[in-house]
């Protein structure tokens, strides 16, 4: 934990112990937006003492903390980052179980999705099912995959175009 | 911290906040449920509205903290069972005598008395409220219990009783030192000091003197209140516990730990009236899970894990 020492107050921010691994570091971020991005019950009735610019200042005091960490992780943890990266740059054609892997490999729950890139969880469940009926047009389908795919640092335009052709296929063969 | 060798009972007590919030029951369930590995005695220290029999199913038992107060019997003599295995009470009274006219020899005889209480585990459920006498019982305890429901006067009032505790521990600790009356004159002065709010008062108190700011790292390190959110009827409820432990940690400076969360249940009062213990009558139910995963918390300090 030597080479932590340095970022105790990144992981303090966070509300993690100096040992969380990337994991953690990731869903407190995720908690620490979710709980400072609006007011809620708990930072309410400290609104005199804590208010809008206080909020603000500490949200981007987390963004900054997370953003260390995430680099710091990168840079000592390469063996995972690179062998999904290398997988994922092999993969051409994606349809939903192909996203589902990735997720998988890259241990991010789709609650942690749904609640970064704002897609329902409905929807990201039925896109990894490949439960085209359930989807919504087009458009909106195209959307939720490109902000998925980004959020897995893929490449969005890939996944987009090799998902849709699937889900236009099935519209032609089902007749709508 | 202890006094002598003999093998002391963890003390965890609850206190504060807002009446109705559901201590009592969330102190009896966790009384029975650690009654199942070792020995309990659980005081009801609500003195001016003890209630804490109605939750273990029992009647009000005759001897009080009355006669340690008036007849000055011995502590351990006013221990009665609770008809629960491993489980003894001891009740508060009602009426006779309010937390407000307890003298101060009379409160140090009562801590004495209760670190030595032969118990595993000693309970102690006090009255809404942030008396000091109520703020020095808790400050006591080897776990401190704050429960909290997802309404905002609950947590408004947490929050008063939390900054008070701390202040109140804050200032014992500095008088231990030789600091009398600092935390209060600063307090009063914080007009001039450009003090705020409460962080800021403890940011001035470490910026004192290096002794001063050593002071309060070593001694209040461990300070740590443990939150549960009783009446919890939503995921985003649920959610509450976690913003209001990150309030406290990331505003007040002050470490909480999010212990548990119990689920609202209309039979809680249906078991209550009907005399049976909520744990005894609805073993299985999310509430009596609920209880006994905040149990597991509570002695590991373990936290409620964020499952979204």
């Amino acid at each position: 934990m030597k080479d932590r020492a340095p970022f105790k107050a990144h992981f303090e921010m966070l509300e993690l112990p100096l040992e969380a691994g990337f994991d953690e570091v990731h869903k407190a971020w995720l908690l620490m937006k979710e709980i400072y991005s609006t007011e809620s019950l708990a930072t309410m009735s400290i609104a005199d003492e804590f208010g809008e610019d206080d909020r603000r200042r500490l949200l981007g005091r987390i963004e900054e903390s997370y953003q260390i960490l995430s680099e710091f992780f990168r840079e000592h943890q390469p063996a995972v980052d690179s062998t999904v990266l290398k997988l994922t740059s092999t993969i051409t054609d994606y349809d939903g179980n192909a996203l589902r892997t990735v997720r998988h490999l890259l241990h991010i729950p789709l609650d942690d999705v749904a609640m970064s890139t704002r897609v329902p969880r409905k929807h990201l469940e039925n896109i990894e099912a490949d439960n085209y009926a359930a989807l919504p047009v087009a458009v909106y389908t195209r959307g939720f995959v490109v902000n998925y795919a980004k959020h897995l640092a893929l490449d969005p335009d890939l996944v987009a175009r090799s998902y849709m052709e699937k889900y236009r296929k099935w519209q032609e063969e089902n007749g709508s | 911290m202890s006094s002598g060798p003999e093998k002391k009972g963890v003390i965890m007590a609850v206190g504060g906040g807002k009446g109705g919030v559901g201590k009592s029951f969330v102190m009896a369930s966790l009384g029975m449920s650690l009654a199942r590995q070792g020995r309990v005695v659980m005081i009801d220290g609500d003195l001016g509205g003890a209630n804490l029999h109605n939750f273990l199913g029992i009647s009000r038992p005759a001897s009080s903290l009355t006669d340690f107060f008036e007849r000055k019997v011995p502590l351990a003599d006013l221990v009665v069972s609770s008809g629960i295995a491993n489980l003894g009470l001891l009740t508060g009274m009602v009426g006779t005598i309010g937390a407000e006219a307890i003298k101060h020899a009379q409160k140090q005889k009562l801590f004495n008395q209760i670190r030595k209480l032969d118990a595993d585990y000693i309970l102690i459920d006090l009255g809404a409220g942030t008396h000091f006498n109520t703020i020095d019982t808790l400050l006591i305890a080897d776990k401190m219990i704050i429960v909290i429901t997802p309404e905002i006067v609950s947590i408004e009032n947490m929050y008063n009783f939390l900054r008070n505790l701390y202040f109140r521990r804050l200032g014992g600790v500095l008088s231990d030192h030789g600091y009398r009356e600092l935390v209060v004159n600063t307090w009063r002065d914080r007009d001039v000091l450009g003090i705020a709010n409460f962080r800021e008062l403890v940011d001035c108190l470490k910026a004192l003197s290096p002794e001063v700011e050593m002071i309060i790292e070593e001694e209040l390190r461990d300070f740590a209140v443990h939150l549960v959110l009783n009446k919890a009827r939503t995921n985003q409820d649920i959610m509450t516990g976690n913003s209001v432990k990150s309030v406290c940690v990331k505003f007040f400076g002050v470490n909480a730990l999010y212990s548990g969360y119990v689920e609202h249940d209309e039979l809680v009062s249906r078991s209550v009236n009907q005399r049976t213990p909520y744990l005894t009558a609805y073993p299985a139910s999310r509430c009596s899970r609920a209880i006994e995963r905040l149990t597991v918390n509570l002695l590991s300090g373990q936290q409620v894990k964020v499952t979204r």
